[in-house]
């Protein structure tokens, strides 16, 4: 790949350099390094094959929860306690806040089959059900039903957690 | 549910919050993509790529053995048969390779991604575990009438214990492989059937299991080793 190549996907990747993060910290665990450079370096070797028919962040999407999911083996989970714990639906204007309800929800998302947890960051990072449905290959219904099923989880983690 | 849907509200500012000191920049990104992979993809890789090698070896060693037993009818029509398993191998290798980097391309859905994979360990590398075991027996009596040569003469006292020895060394070599081999199928299926029924419980029962095929590995391989290491006892038994 060209000079011109490269900085483009330096570029696109800066850009997009939160989902990277996200993922990895929804699969990596305690190799959250590990798993990040393997996604940046398997989205550098499938970058030729992008061609602009889908979004970037689609196709981003698409090769980088494939990586989290075949290539990272190793997960060991490291979480922080969490103290104090917040209510979901408290609406912290608070930034740290923020932050913790964040983490809180990351532990609870690590805690789901790992083929849910990535239809739970898609939906999260507002992707249509059309686009959750492209990149696992399930139909448009199907995603609607496991959306169900993996809020009702999380809501009862949530609701164990505050109890 | 309500509760579950305000998570909209926080989730990109809590993330960028989360985030605001990792590093992204040129270097870092530069860096990673310069480097060469360590995923477990690269180290299935490297396997096939080890015994590609090693049936290399063999290819040698056989034609190195093929002149000394020339005059030995028998010897001989096994080293050209050993010699033609063996080319036929390395074009498996060879194929196995261009094949499994097929079940890579990250570009595909998960589903597909999956069905593809598990496709490939249950066929092609199925064959490719028998192959590659067969190229270790291979390399191994090459080895031995290449140390024990006698004017072109290699003479089996004992055929059943010999048999019963490389049947051994067979079951082990393939009973390790295989053993790995259907933990990954069993882990792919699992995400399959997570996809596709919509049921809950398979992979995370499967982490559950995770433990317990450890330990009947572990079990697998003593019993392995053993049957092994008493098929050499009572070959050296019978040799005195």
């Amino acid at each position: 790949m060209n000079q011109q190549n490269r900085d483009e996907f330096v570029s696109l990747i800066q850009q997009n350099i939160g989902i990277i993060y996200k993922i990895c910290n929804i699969y990596g665990g305690a190799f959250k390094d590990d798993l990040k450079q393997e996604i940046i370096y398997q989205l550098w070797k499938s970058f030729t094959s992008f061609k602009g028919n889908s979004k970037f962040q689609t196709w981003m999407y698409r090769v980088a929860l494939n990586t989290a999911l075949f290539e990272s083996n190793r997960e060991k989970r490291k979480f922080a306690e969490l103290n104090p714990s917040y209510d979901i639906a408290d609406h912290s204007e608070n930034p740290e806040e923020k932050v913790i309800l964040v983490n809180q929800l990351y532990r609870h998302i690590s805690k789901l089959k790992k083929i849910d947890r990535a239809i739970t960051l898609l939906y999260l990072e507002k992707c249509s059900y059309r686009e959750i449905a492209e990149i696992t290959g399930l139909s448009e219904k199907n995603v609607g039903v496991k959306l169900t099923r993996i809020k009702e989880k999380l809501r009862a983690m949530f609701e164990r957690q505050n109890h | 549910m309500k509760t579950i849907n305000n998570l909209f509200d926080f989730w990109e500012e809590g993330n960028r919050e989360l985030f605001k000191n990792n590093d992204s920049s040129n270097e870092m990104i530069i860096k990673i993509i310069n480097r060469s992979s360590r995923s477990t993809s690269f180290y299935f890789g490297f396997n096939i790529l080890f015994y590609s090698a090693f049936i290399l070896a063999c290819i040698i060693l056989v034609s190195m053995n093929l002149p000394m037993y020339a005059g030995n009818p028998v010897v001989r029509s096994v080293l050209i048969a050993q010699m033609v398993l063996c080319i036929l191998f390395l074009s498996y290798g060879m194929f196995m390779f261009a094949k499994f980097r097929e079940t890579k391309n990250y570009r595909k859905s998960i589903t597909e991604l999956l069905a593809g994979q598990l496709r490939f360990y249950k066929t092609y590398n199925d064959g490719w575990m028998v192959f590659s075991t067969l190229a270790v027996l291979i390399l191994i009596f090459n080895l031995n009438i290449m140390v024990d040569y006698n004017n072109g003469i290699y003479p089996i006292y004992n055929k059943s214990l010999y048999i019963a020895i490389n049947i051994a060394i067979f079951i082990f070599i393939y009973g390790i492989q295989k053993a790995g081999s259907l933990f990954n199928q069993r882990k792919l299926r699992n995400y399959l059937s997570d996809l596709e029924s919509g049921l809950y419980g398979n992979t995370l029962k499967m982490e559950k299991q995770r433990k317990w095929q450890t330990v009947a590995f572990i079990v697998l391989f003593v019993v392995l080793t053993g049957v092994l290491i008493l098929g050499i006892l009572k070959s050296l038994e019978s040799a005195n």
